[in-house]
């Protein structure tokens, strides 16, 4: 029918409303182990092998793109010879495509052996669909030995940490959303303080204590604490801006890059077991 | 609402999530990637109306809420009102001028992703600066993806409508 009776529809309006504002608050009341909480992991369960089979058509296309110009144009020579050399090429780019992630994951498990962590490696499946938050799903699972709010880097750095589970897949907050929140501080001396995301490419670092001078070019390192969520030691990044207005203020407005390729994230590694105790000379 | 309506709306729903979390992840501009979620809800709600277009808006919202890590919901409460909105909307809607149904996906896309960034604001989960960023830099790059999906997603939904079609 083209035209529904505004009654009918404005029912349908108030139930479908009140439906979501039910789901929010109890999403909200019940983060986790509520029902929302297993729909959700349901969702990234179902989702997660279609994400991982468009992201593999997805990322070769770009490539292969110029190499089906190339075949076109050669459409009046010899088929086999086309069909050989298509078929070289493509081997060719697997095999560079396979040398880099090599190269790349040899690079995360070094940086997470560097504190003595156990970890698991995982490829990037899936980027957040949303415009406010910044995550990552990952093929890897309470099955690999994944579990929430453990720390994920990368070859460069921090990346983030889980904020939800299933057997085979997970999703990783990244460092630089807004409401991710990393205890840190500065490698070269005793600045405890806190990496805070704002939603851009640059992360903010606020010093605990009033009077810290961080200088242009120092590290951030994770702070591991007692029952925190990540181990001592993890490179977040390079400290690149100090607000000179905030140098006179007690708490100085510090620009972080991190170190993390979080723009082209590809492989990572989650870091599942931290070594015993956090000890102060640091490694 | 026949099964088939049912299996190409979802369809619908999958496939734009899937092209959202891939293609499109990797495509931000500025930030930013396109609402493509929000692009099929207002095409939907103009081929059916407000109820369907309420019903989708909440379908749709709910996957994605479900699969990223926002408060589970807040989509879902946004696409329904915009669904039904558009679908109230189209009855004043009689021009077939594309740039009307332009402005109309611009203006859709706005409203949805600033009444979000509220909700959002509301949580503490956004800063006031994001999102007033982000409404206009999606609606935009939604324009420029609304010639290819808007007409396809239309066309679909009009194709298996929700009542078989009555003979006079």
């Amino acid at each position: 029918m083209l035209y529904e009776r505004p009654r009918r529809a404005r029912a349908v309006l108030a139930l479908l409303l009140a439906a979501s504002i039910v789901v929010i608050t109890i999403d909200f009341r019940q983060r986790q182990g509520g029902p929302v909480d297993r729909l959700q992991r349901v969702a990234i369960a179902v989702f997660g092998p279609l994400q991982q089979g468009a992201s593999a058509v997805v990322r070769p296309v770009g490539n292969l793109v110029g190499g089906v110009a190339e075949i076109g144009s050669l459409r009046s020579e010899n088929r086999h010879l086309r069909t050989e050399v298509a078929g070289l090429r493509a081997r060719e780019r697997t095999y560079l495509d396979v040398l880099g992630e090599n190269e790349r994951l040899r690079g995360a498990l070094r940086m997470a052996r560097r504190c003595g962590c156990r970890t698991v490696g995982a490829s990037v499946v899936a980027r957040s669909g949303s415009n406010f938050q910044l995550s990552v799903t990952i093929d890897a699972g309470a099955r690999q030995g994944v579990a929430r709010d453990m720390a994920v880097v990368d070859a460069g750095g921090l990346v983030g940490r889980v904020t939800q589970v299933t057997a085979d897949y997970a999703t990783v907050l990244l460092v630089t959303d807004p409401t991710s929140g990393v205890a840190a501080t500065l490698a070269s001396g005793k600045a405890p303080g806190i990496v805070k995301g704002r939603g851009e490419e640059l992360l903010q670092f606020q010093p605990v204590r009033a009077g810290t001078a961080p200088r242009l070019g120092d590290s951030v390192v994770t702070r591991g604490y007692q029952g925190g969520v990540f181990p001592a030691g993890l490179p977040v990044g390079m400290v690149e801006r100090v607000d000179p207005a905030g140098e006179a203020s007690l708490v100085p407005r510090v620009d972080v890059r991190p170190y993390a390729a979080l723009g082209t994230l590809e492989v990572v590694a989650v870091v599942v077991d931290r070594p015993p105790a956090p000890s102060p000379a640091g490694g | 609402m026949t099964v088939r309506r049912l299996l190409v709306l979802a369809a619908v729903v999958v496939v734009g999530v899937l092209l959202e979390t891939t293609v499109l992840g990797e495509l931000r501009l500025a930030g930013v990637r396109p609402d493509l979620l929000v692009l099929a809800v207002v095409a939907v709600a103009m081929a059916s109306g407000p109820v369907s277009g309420a019903a989708f808006g909440f379908s749709a919202g709910l996957v994605a809420d479900l699969l990223f890590d926002l408060p589970v919901g807040v989509s879902a409460l946004v696409y329904t009102a915009v669904g039904f909105a558009v679908g109230i909307a189209r009855v004043y809607m009689t021009s077939q001028l594309p740039l009307v149904h332009l402005a109309l996906v611009g203006a859709a896309t706005l409203a949805s992703v600033w009444c979000s960034g509220l909700l959002l604001r509301v949580f503490d989960l956004v800063s006031w600066e994001t999102v007033a960023r982000s409404g206009p830099l999606v609606a935009l790059y939604n324009l420029l993806l609304a010639p290819f999906v808007y007409p396809v997603v239309r066309a679909l939904a009009e194709r298996v409508p929700a009542k078989p079609a009555q003979r006079w």
